[in-house]
């Protein structure tokens, strides 16, 4: 093989592959990708998918990644939450939450949608602006 | 067109400069297989209706036996010391390159592509399928292993590790203007975005910024800050041209952006911030004659 073939056959991979074909179909794959984090146009009001324990006397505990979907990425749980909303599996997960999940407490296991403004939430007006609850699983202590 | 092309790709190296590249590259890879070896392992037990394939396991739709990714997340790491010492480099080199991508793609074939390993996947590619392993090898004879050969075998890789590295902060200055739009440039996007990313980990129970979150109290700051991002990865293409100064100057504020990244949204890009990531950029075999590692050699060798 000549010697330049090999590393214009890297170069073109490099250019096509790696660079245009990403911009053009906007397609997040691994490894290639154009790399759209922190890119999506955000408003001040999101919407959050998640799991949490509420108390019999009605106080609302966070549950983690690991509780939630078995991982500690907090972005693969919030994408489990939502698929499982989408694709209408909320009690299945409510279900393996609960297995996961050891309470001190009486309680039950929600699967919400909650809605803030995440501006508001950090000047210290930390109510929803809706709460949507998906789910409901009992848990006991 | 093709005669610049030549200059700009055929720059010779020496077989040292590869292959030191290879061994903080493989280095970064193994500890960094060993440092999320939990996130890898549970892998295998997520649900199987997750199951949504990328890359080049677009196929997948159903999981893989958990012993079989388990057994080839452990030879993957062995692969990695190998990899990293050069040792049998013409089978390890490529194989370890492949499983890495393999690996690395399986734990992202759940439902959502992070972006933390996709650099780290396409400079092994580069390093494992060329003559990486031809200097600082284990096993080599004293004759092959001559890390003063200078050659442009040794500089286009490197060339392309450097161009695949200006495409991915390229891409993803391009990505935030393309989605963002003139509100990206005003701050307002990136402010919502710090607001957003630390409000859904504190509902999911996980780690956040509490700076990131008192900082979004001063809009001001998110102009200067998005505008200073924007210029750090579209104008990443300064870094392909042979000017270390223009090199320092990319490198260095894409390092402080992955900072400012971590303080503000806890998000860590561990290959840019442990800085292997631009190691491309620079004549790394110097590192072999600094006082402290010559230091540290020389007492190896008297043990």
């Amino acid at each position: 093989m000549n010697h330049r073939v090999k590393p214009y056959i890297f170069l073109a991979a490099s250019a096509i592959l790696v660079g245009l074909v990403p911009m053009i179909n906007q397609h997040d794959s691994f490894p290639l990708s154009p790399y759209p984090m922190f890119s999506s146009r955000r408003t001040t009001t999101e919407l959050v998918d998640t799991a949490v324990f509420v108390t019999e006397s009605g106080s609302v505990f966070r549950l983690n990644p690991e509780i939630i979907a078995g991982t500690d990425e907090v972005i693969l749980a919030a994408q489990t939450v939502s698929l499982s909303i989408a694709n209408g599996t909320t009690a299945q997960l409510c279900a393996e939450i609960t297995g996961r999940f050891d309470a001190d407490t009486d309680g039950h296991i929600e699967i919400v949608t909650e809605v803030f403004d995440a501006l508001n939430w950090y000047a210290d007006d930390k109510s929803p602006i809706s709460r949507t609850v998906h789910a409901t699983c009992q848990e006991e202590s | 067109m093709t005669k610049l092309l030549d200059q700009w790709l055929f720059k010779t190296a020496p077989s040292s400069r590869l292959a030191t590249l290879r061994i903080l590259c493989g280095l970064y890879a193994t500890i960094f297989l060993v440092a999320r070896a939990e996130s890898f392992w549970t892998t295998a037990d997520l649900p199987a209706r997750q199951v949504e394939g990328v890359g080049v396991l677009w196929f997948l739709d159903s999981p893989l036996s958990a012993s079989i990714f388990h057994l080839t997340f452990l030879l993957t790491i062995v692969l990695g010391v190998a990899f990293t010492l050069g040792w049998r480099f013409r089978l390890v080199g490529p194989t370890f390159s492949l499983l890495f991508l393999f690996v690395a793609t399986y734990r992202l074939s759940f439902g959502h592509v992070i972006h933390t390993e996709h650099l780290i996947a396409l400079h092994l590619l580069v390093l494992g399928f060329t003559q990486s392993g031809d200097a600082l090898s284990l096993g080599r004879r004293t004759q092959e292993n001559d890390a003063e050969r200078q050659s442009a075998v040794y500089g286009w890789p490197i060339q392309i590790m450097i161009l695949l590295t200006v495409i991915t902060y390229a891409l993803a200055g391009i990505s935030k203007v393309q989605h963002g739009g003139w509100d990206w440039l005003t701050g307002d996007v990136l402010r919502n975005q710090v607001a957003y990313d630390n409000l859904r980990k504190e509902l999911l129970g996980s780690a956040h910024s509490p700076f990131g979150g008192w900082l979004v109290r001063f809009g001001w700051l998110f102009p200067p800050a998005a505008i200073a991002t924007s210029i750090v990865e579209i104008g990443a293409f300064v870094a392909l041209a042979n000017q270390q100064r223009l090199r320092w100057a990319f490198a260095l504020s894409a390092w402080a952006f992955h900072v400012g990244v971590v303080l503000t949204m806890a998000i860590s890009f561990p290959y840019p911030l442990s800085f292997v990531a631009y190691a491309p950029l620079f004549a790394v075999e110097q590192i072999w004659t600094t006082k402290l590692v010559t230091r540290l050699l020389r007492r190896k060798t008297y043990l």
